[in-house]
């Protein structure tokens, strides 16, 4: 499979005057062409600051502190805003956890629709109406809403239509920060089997950013978790189900109660994540971690191990500098 | 878990229902929340009620709060009934058996108070304890009950400086204030972290146990529903649909709309391929009721019948009841 985006030692944060919020460290991944990849993890993690900052999208107090993006052979970092513009939507869109309020109030449907195609291509107005057309039959609303205001629209609707517009100029990549949190359940499932039936027949790559990690072991090909702004695991999502190695994918994946089954005790993570203006010495899960070695974990900042083609994890409990202090 | 249900209820309600007004002057409408709803809470029990948003499951927690006033039904506390109008002093005393968590600790934390003295206004306005000092000590007692260690620490903090699961704590310890028997939780979890979710649920099983709460358990989780309750009443459209015991209900839904819910549902732990949902739509207008059945233009066993008379509740068996046309009528 061919690499679509590489991010690389990226970090990001918001600079305030009296603090500097480091929100996410060295972020490094690889994205194919058609991968389905999931990003878990607590809010404040920095996993929306992440696909901001990737889309170019970060501002102030927002910033992108160094690393690389490179999406499709060009470098996303180096690009200014005019060359930046003309990429987004034609070969990357997003969209955003509270469509409701992306869509403007005041102008159709159409129009909204119309204004991202015209912006990079010069479809003429007649081919317009079809393409717009084509696109919310796609997502499985009724054409007839191209007259309508947002507000006649319901809630998984208008998130519909802002997924059409997502697609509209067929883009290679979309990243979606948490697109259906604020909906039903039953709404949920129906806009997730829409999305992979087109990913499906066209072929993009997805981020999907949420906090819902039993959604994402459905529906992804890979999931990478993140903890105060690194990436802890990142794994098959087949694999991360089966067997999470670091102790926080152990515990997210644990604290959902089972639907089906016999009713037991469970228990969630003690505790709470750390001040991410902080710099942290060593692990950022140590506060929290039911399995971690002091001495060791409060000490050195645990770094990347392959434990399994495909499956890497940043925990002590797998490297030397873990196993040499057990014995 | 699991209690026994032949214990005399400690609320009852019987056909609640709620409309409002919605729209001014010449397009005056009205929505139907809530339309003829039956459940009765056991002592020690938590009834879990789950819907999707709009299905009026926040209403019926809002009425037996007596912070709306029903259009019609009745509600008994201990078997004795409640007026729908009630001056000062009785709803006091109402409310002194019956209190609410509500859903965002954000927001129904006033954020010029401290803890201390949010937590101080119950225990004055319904004179559980007297005295400054023993204000103070009761305080600390209940921030002790609810997991907030050292209490001491916690009274003199306002609610911007705790976290999301701390500040639901704070409204857990507010409801317990009064020693109520009942307790409303409306959503208690939905707005915390996942990782944090669960140590809630866990603080409010033990304080069941404790102090013999009940709880009606709102959520539109049906997994959240499962680990907390005892038995669980499925909602759609202001009507119940669907009750009996947790286990029943999530391992034998019966109707159409629990069997939804459940396909709906992610479980990764019953195999990594999604159910696939061949239900679209979604919650109905409630400005408009239909004649039949609210669930039949989604339902896929719909028959003409259903949208022509609205089916009643039907018993299965001891507990478990369900409203749909698909068992014997």
């Amino acid at each position: 499979m061919k690499t679509l985006l590489k991010v690389k030692d990226f970090n990001a944060g918001y600079v305030l005057t009296s603090q500097r919020i480091h929100a996410v460290k060295n972020v490094t991944f690889k994205l194919d062409n058609g991968e389905f990849l999931g990003i878990a993890g607590e809010s404040g993690c920095g996993k929306s600051t992440l696909a901001l900052g990737i889309a170019g999208l970060l501002n102030p107090p927002g910033e992108v502190f160094s690393g690389e993006v490179e999406f499709d052979g060009k470098n996303l970092l180096k690009m200014k805003n005019d060359s930046l513009r003309k990429l987004r939507w034609k070969e990357f869109s997003i969209v955003f956890q509270s469509s409701m309020n992306v869509l403007n109030p005041v102008i159709k449907i159409k129009s909204q629709m119309f204004d991202a195609i015209q912006y990079h291509t010069n479809m003429p107005s007649n081919h317009l109406e079809e393409r717009a057309k084509e696109l919310l039959e796609l997502v499985n609303v009724s054409p007839k809403y191209l007259e309508a205001y947002p507000h006649q629209l319901s809630g998984g609707m208008k998130q519909r239509v802002v997924i059409a517009m997502a697609l509209s100029l067929n883009p290679k990549l979309i990243i979606m920060d948490e697109p259906t949190t604020a909906l039903d359940v039953v709404v949920q499932r129906n806009i997730l089997q829409e999305i992979d039936k087109l990913r499906k027949k066209f072929g993009f790559s997805i981020i999907f950013i949420t906090h819902d990690l039993s959604l994402l072991v459905e529906i992804s090909d890979t999931i990478a978790i993140m903890y105060a702004g690194q990436i802890v695991e990142k794994a098959p999502s087949t694999k991360l189900y089966a067997k999470p190695l670091h102790p926080y994918s152990y515990g997210l994946m644990h604290s959902f109660p089972p639907l089906v089954g016999k009713r037991q005790r469970l228990h969630g993570i003690a505790g709470h994540p750390p001040d991410l203006t902080e710099d942290i010495e060593g692990c950022p899960f140590f506060e929290r971690c039911t399995k971690r070695i002091n001495g060791v974990c409060d000490k050195a900042k645990p770094s990347f191990i392959e434990i399994e083609p495909g499956h890497i994890v940043a925990c002590h409990l797998y490297d030397e500098e873990g196993e040499s202090s057990a014995k | 878990m699991q209690s026994d249900y032949k214990v005399e209820n400690i609320l009852n309600v019987k056909g609640l229902k709620k409309e409002f007004k919605i729209g001014s002057f010449t397009n005056v409408r009205t929505v139907h929340a809530v339309n003829g709803v039956d459940l009765g809470i056991g002592q020690k029990e938590v009834l879990g009620l789950v819907g999707e948003s709009g299905s009026g499951k926040t209403t019926i927690a809002r009425l037996i709060a007596k912070l709306y006033d029903p259009t019609d039904g009745k509600i008994f506390l201990n078997g004795k009934e409640i007026p729908h109008k009630m001056n000062r002093k009785a709803l006091l005393n109402y409310r002194k058996d019956v209190q609410m968590v509500f859903q965002d600790p954000f927001s129904s934390l006033n954020p010029l108070h401290k803890v201390g003295y949010t937590l101080s206004r119950p225990l004055k306005v319904h004179k559980i304890v007297n005295g400054n000092n023993n204000i103070k000590e009761k305080i600390e007692e209940l921030l002790e009950e609810c997991g907030l260690t050292p209490a001491k620490d916690f009274t003199n903090k306002y609610p911007h400086e705790l976290s999301g699961g701390q500040m639901q704590r704070v409204g857990i310890a507010r409801a317990l204030a009064v020693n109520p028997k009942l307790i409303l939780a409306d959503e208690p979890t939905s707005m915390l972290d996942v990782s944090i979710r669960l140590d809630i649920m866990n603080l409010m099983l033990d304080l069941k146990e404790k102090n013999g709460l009940s709880y009606l358990f709102i959520t539109h989780d049906l997994a959240g529903a499962h680990y907390m309750s005892d038995r669980i009443a499925i909602m759609y459209a202001g009507f119940l649909v669907e009750i009996g015991s947790s286990d029943d209900v999530i391992n034998k839904p019966m109707h159409p709309y629990t069997q939804l819910l459940k396909k709906a549902t992610p479980k990764p732990e019953s195999g990594l391929e999604p159910e696939k949902l061949d239900i679209t739509g979604e919650v109905p207008d409630l400005t408009k009721l239909l004649p039949g059945c609210q669930f039949a233009p989604r339902c896929p066993f719909a028959k003409q019948r259903c949208s022509e008379e609205p089916p009643k509740m039907l018993q299965i068996d001891e507990n478990r009841f369900v409203r749909c046309f698909l068992y014997k009528h």
